[in-house]
């Protein structure tokens, strides 16, 4: 075997290891997310609700689909699938719903508190549902016969209600009331800052409360309504080029209600106190760039790219940074990052973001003091974040690069004390050895 | 347009199943679950539900990562289950005939969301009605980027990739659960290793587990 053999062999062998790694992390990080996720107790009510199913399967029924005799004779399996539940909810209402979680059944008044380590479905006999996120907490107003008025006190929910001919819910947050008639939707409340973030999947609803009035505004699938008795505020960015992370801008309150849908946006003044903002959370560009298309997601976000850094939050800045980077725009990039620091100060994103923009003086611009000190800047703000290890690593490797040896080698103990075993630690060690 | 998201899966995925022959080491208890199913025990399906939920959402999330329809997906793996158990040749083997179901319907899951794609070219309210994907806040970057990266690959080798990196699933049930030889599935997975290490060097939170740091000589 030559020298070429030998060290393609011994590269491939590290990939192995490597992938072998990542695959151990995602596996189990995962199953910690899906132990706590809610899919399999859903998936569980819903199967339980056979009827419905069984009314899929007849409108996609086609050659080669399940027979009718098999479709009936599942309708005949009793109460495992809790078939009883399933068809006098499909025949119509005569009396009030009733609402339970597994055999536990709530009546008018009732306080549900979901637990902090797992999500809780309340289920209604009309086949609605609301799921409450770990520590949210929501009372059963009322109880009628064609919906039911919940209050989500505090926290998020999933809303699910099914559209029948009087379907009649009503869900409170604070001063915002939405009435429902059959839709899809996310609902949180921060009790603290008064703030509502309504997304709508499915079907419409009208919130009203504050300044929104008693006939309230319309809420429409892929709209996103964020609202407040408190004016809203808009942050300016900093400029400096060396990072302080302490050096937070100061908001500045322009109170204002924004409507927009795909690419157009309606700007109207308000002389309110409410700040509201109505806005499409499935333009072009994030579409694309969920598929990974960049470039073609770059070029629809590119003309627009200053507008969206002022609407959008922070999942979307962190994908509208990744479509720059990926699409080789780093200047656009790093504004994106910084922005969302500034507009999201003191939260896990913006500590990302800190991340990202170390990667960027790194890699991109070769500007190694600076991509030390944005490191170190996540370290400080998430030091026991997904990317601590990673962030240590090659914040040796950046000290390394721009000639403070003495850091690095400080930093590089640091770092072996910390993950003997972590992915840097065979050339931390080298370092360390060395001369 | 309003595309329910796992409408249309359940002829596709059966139909898969006709050719799908269960082997394995096999259990007493799938065994009798599979007796039950066929003598119409009225707990037997919640008792399939039971034993063999978490695998069959695991096998799922495993091959098409963090999704907004999860819930469906298994909904449908059950479904198509509990109608076609009588072509389980092997009632020991439920496990694996599971397990391939579960992979026939992500597969078909990932063919719909490839068909998707080209509605990105027409106006946004011709758009069929999609959840954006959320993910639990705790949902780490690397899993985020491993999916982003498996997303651009093409299913044949994003599957077996999934099923033996991430689920470290033996080569010989790669092969059971995807349909295909051993062969193939070596072929493939070698392929899929290659091209995954390719685009992962993309992501930054991918790129230095693939580096180990020995991009830099101290």
């Amino acid at each position: 075997m030559n020298e070429l053999e030998r060290q393609l062999l011994e590269r491939q062998s590290l990939e192995r290891q490597s992938l072998e790694r990542l695959g151990e992390r995602v596996r189990s990080e995962q199953d910690r997310t899906l132990q706590q996720g809610p899919a399999l107790r859903l998936a569980r009510c819903k199967l339980e609700q056979g009827k419905l199913e069984l009314e899929r399967r007849e409108a996609v029924a086609a050659p080669g689909g399940v027979p009718r005799r098999v479709l009936w004779a599942l309708a005949t399996v009793p109460l495992a699938l809790g078939l009883g539940l399933a068809l006098r909810a499909a025949s119509g209402q005569s009396e009030v719903l009733t609402a339970s979680t597994g055999d536990v059944s709530y009546h008018r008044g009732d306080t549900v508190l979901a637990p902090a380590s797992a999500s809780l479905p309340v289920d209604f006999s009309d086949g609605s549902s609301v799921v409450l996120a770990p520590s949210s907490l929501a009372t059963i107003a009322d109880l009628r016969r064609h919906g039911a008025e919940l209050t989500l006190a505090t926290g998020d929910a999933e809303v699910h209600v099914v559209h029948r001919r009087h379907t009649d819910w009503l869900l409170n947050a604070g001063p915002f009331r939405v009435r429902v008639t059959g839709t899809r939707f996310a609902l949180h409340y921060d009790p603290s800052s008064d703030a509502l973030e309504l997304s709508m999947t499915e079907g419409s609803v009208v919130v009203s409360g504050c300044d929104l009035g008693e006939q309230g505004r319309k809420v429409v699938a892929h709209e996103t309504l964020r609202a407040s008795c408190r004016p809203l505020p808009t942050a300016t960015e900093s400029e400096a080029s060396v990072p302080e992370p302490t050096a937070a801008a100061e908001p500045v309150l322009q109170p204002v209600v924004e409507v927009s849908s795909g690419h157009a946006t309606r700007r109207e003044s308000s002389g309110s106190r409410v700040g509201a903002a109505v806005v499409a959370s499935d333009p072009e560009w994030l579409t694309l760039a969920q598929s990974g298309e960049y470039s073609d997601a770059y070029a629809q976000l590119g003309p627009i790219f200053e507008h969206e850094l002022t609407l959008r939050g922070p999942d979307e800045l962190t994908l509208m940074a990744d479509v720059a980077r990926l699409s080789g725009h780093w200047d656009r990039a790093e504004h994106a990052y910084r922005t969302l620091r500034s507009r999201f100060a003191s939260t896990s994103r913006a500590a990302s973001a800190a991340f990202s923009l170390a990667r960027l003086a790194f890699d991109q611009r070769q500007s190694y003091p600076d991509a030390a000190r944005w490191f170190q800047v996540y370290l400080d703000e998430e030091p026991s974040g997904p990317f601590a290890r990673e962030a240590l690593g090659r914040r040796v490797e950046a000290l390394h690069r721009a000639g403070d040896t003495r850091a690095a080698r400080s930093e590089a103990a640091r770092y072996l004390q910390l993950y003997p075993s972590g992915p840097h630690a065979r050339a931390v060690r080298d370092l360390l050895a060395a001369p | 347009m309003v595309a329910s998201p796992s409408s249309a899966l359940a002829p596709a995925v059966t139909a898969g199943l006709q050719d799908v022959e269960a082997f394995g080491e096999g259990s007493d208890e799938d065994a009798a679950i599979v007796d039950a199913l066929r003598a119409g025990d009225p707990d037997a399906a919640d008792r399939l539900f039971l034993t063999h939920g978490e695998h069959v959402q695991r096998v799922l999330a495993r091959v098409l990562g963090p999704d907004p329809d999860l819930v469906d997906l298994i909904q449908d793996v059950f479904v198509t289950a509990l109608t076609s158990f009588r072509r389980l040749k092997d009632p020991r083997a439920l496990r694996p005939w599971l397990t391939t179901i579960a992979v026939f319907t992500a597969r078909a899951r990932i063919r719909k969301r490839a068909r998707w794609s080209f509605f990105r070219f027409l106006p946004h309210d011709e758009l069929p009605e999609q959840t954006a994907p959320s993910t639990p806040a705790e949902v780490s970057e690397a899993l985020r980027s491993t999916y982003r990266v498996l997303g651009r690959m093409p299913a044949q080798e994003r599957i077996p990739f999934a099923l033996r990196v991430i689920d470290g699933m033996e080569l010989t049930q790669v092969a059971e659960a995807c349909g295909f030889s051993l062969a193939t599935v070596k072929r493939r997975l070698a392929r899929a290793k290659l091209r995954f290490c390719e685009l992962a060097r993309e992501e930054p939170s991918l790129s230095d587990w693939l580096d180990e740091g020995t991009s830099w000589e101290p």
